[in-house]
């Protein structure tokens, strides 16, 4: 599959979150408590953000013909709503930041045809050199779109938890 | 299979963080990359806890009491690359709990090798299978994680716990 990267002026022109392709949730993912297991949120989500990167120029063919990647650095998920086998899943996706190497970015996980949140999920992700597997500023060009979308998206009202830590609210 | 829980007194002396059965990767879990994907991480700091063997719960509480638990949320930092053949072992340390929630902080660590690959901090809730809502731990499972987080409060908390995600500096954009 070759997937096509987005032109600077679509990217600009990206004023709402970046909606990924519906996804179906796979009977091995479901644990003993009879929903999707909350690993596998993550499975969702990551073959989901990849579709971003494609549109940015870091698609299938980037690690194989520039030898260049990507890599999480920090994932924290917040699990709102169990979801089920058979309930159609959609994520989109808010860049909140970026630099010259690095990538923040809000993931939403929604039932697809109801709507309603399921999760959410906050990521930094880095760019990788794979010849030194050392984190590597993103090439000019694609460097160029994120800084496009980054643009875009911060017109867009910064969710809620982002930032968010985990804590107890002591009560003794 | 029936497993035999520690004693209270046992809890109580359990001064270190838990250490987990070592686990292998499986093939499909490597991506693209080369290595353990993220979303894989996951599915081993899942598996590997103290849940069923220290405390009582897991998926033998569920069919005899009808409760369980879920994840509220889960933080993970990944901070080296693990590939196929790596021996892993993860550590579990109880950072916190009230009547119905656990906070943990786990690390996921080279088995032999002792380097750490991963952390991940997660809160728990414990739910009444019943109506699906979230519910006080019933007193024998509170007993036992009073006992162990009053021995794992001995243990010095890692720097990452309560960590948030940022970017720091030379942001083009924070939004």
């Amino acid at each position: 599959m070759t997937a096509q990267s987005f032109s600077i002026d679509e990217l600009k022109a990206q004023t709402a979150p970046f909606v990924c392709r519906v996804m179906q949730i796979e009977p091995d993912w479901i644990d003993y408590n009879g929903h999707l297991n909350m690993a596998y949120y993550n499975v969702i989500m990551d073959r989901s953000i990849d579709e971003l990167f494609a549109g940015l120029g870091m698609g299938p063919g980037y690690l194989k013909t520039r030898n260049l990647s990507t890599m999480t650095a920090e994932c924290h998920v917040r699990y709102i709503r169990e979801v089920h086998l058979g309930d159609p899943l959609q994520v989109s996706v808010v860049v909140l930041g970026a630099d010259e190497k690095r990538l923040h970015t809000f993931e939403e996980l929604r039932h697809a045809k109801e709507g309603w949140l399921s999760a959410t999920s906050e990521n930094m992700t880095l760019h990788i050199d794979m010849n030194l597997r050392k984190v590597a500023p993103f090439p000019a060009d694609v460097a160029e779109r994120v800084r496009a979308i980054a643009d875009a998206h911060a017109k867009l009202p910064r969710p809620e938890s982002a930032g968010r830590r985990i804590e107890m609210p002591s009560k003794k | 299979m029936t497993t035999r829980l520690p004693s209270l007194a046992e809890l109580q002396a359990a001064t270190a963080p838990y250490l987990c059965d070592i686990v292998q990767i499986e093939p499909q879990w490597i991506d693209g990359n080369g290595h353990l994907n993220m979303a894989y991480y996951n599915v081993i700091f899942d598996n590997s806890g103290m849940s069923s063997t220290l405390i009582g719960l897991g998926e033998e509480y569920l069919k005899t009491r009808n409760g369980s638990t879920m994840t509220a949320e889960c933080h993970v930092r990944y901070i080296r690359e693990v590939h196929l053949g790596d021996p892993l072992q993860v550590s579990v340390l109880m950072v916190g709990h009230d009547e119905k929630r656990i906070h943990t902080y786990k690390e996921l660590r080279h088995a032999t090798e002792g380097w750490l690959s991963a952390t991940a901090e997660t809160m728990s809730l414990h739910i009444d299978m019943n109506i699906r809502k979230v519910a006080p731990f019933p007193p024998d499972i509170l007993e036992r994680l009073q006992a162990l987080a009053s021995a794992h409060a001995k243990v010095q908390r890692p720097d990452a716990v309560g960590s948030r995600i940022e970017m720091r500096s030379k942001s083009i954009n924070q939004g």
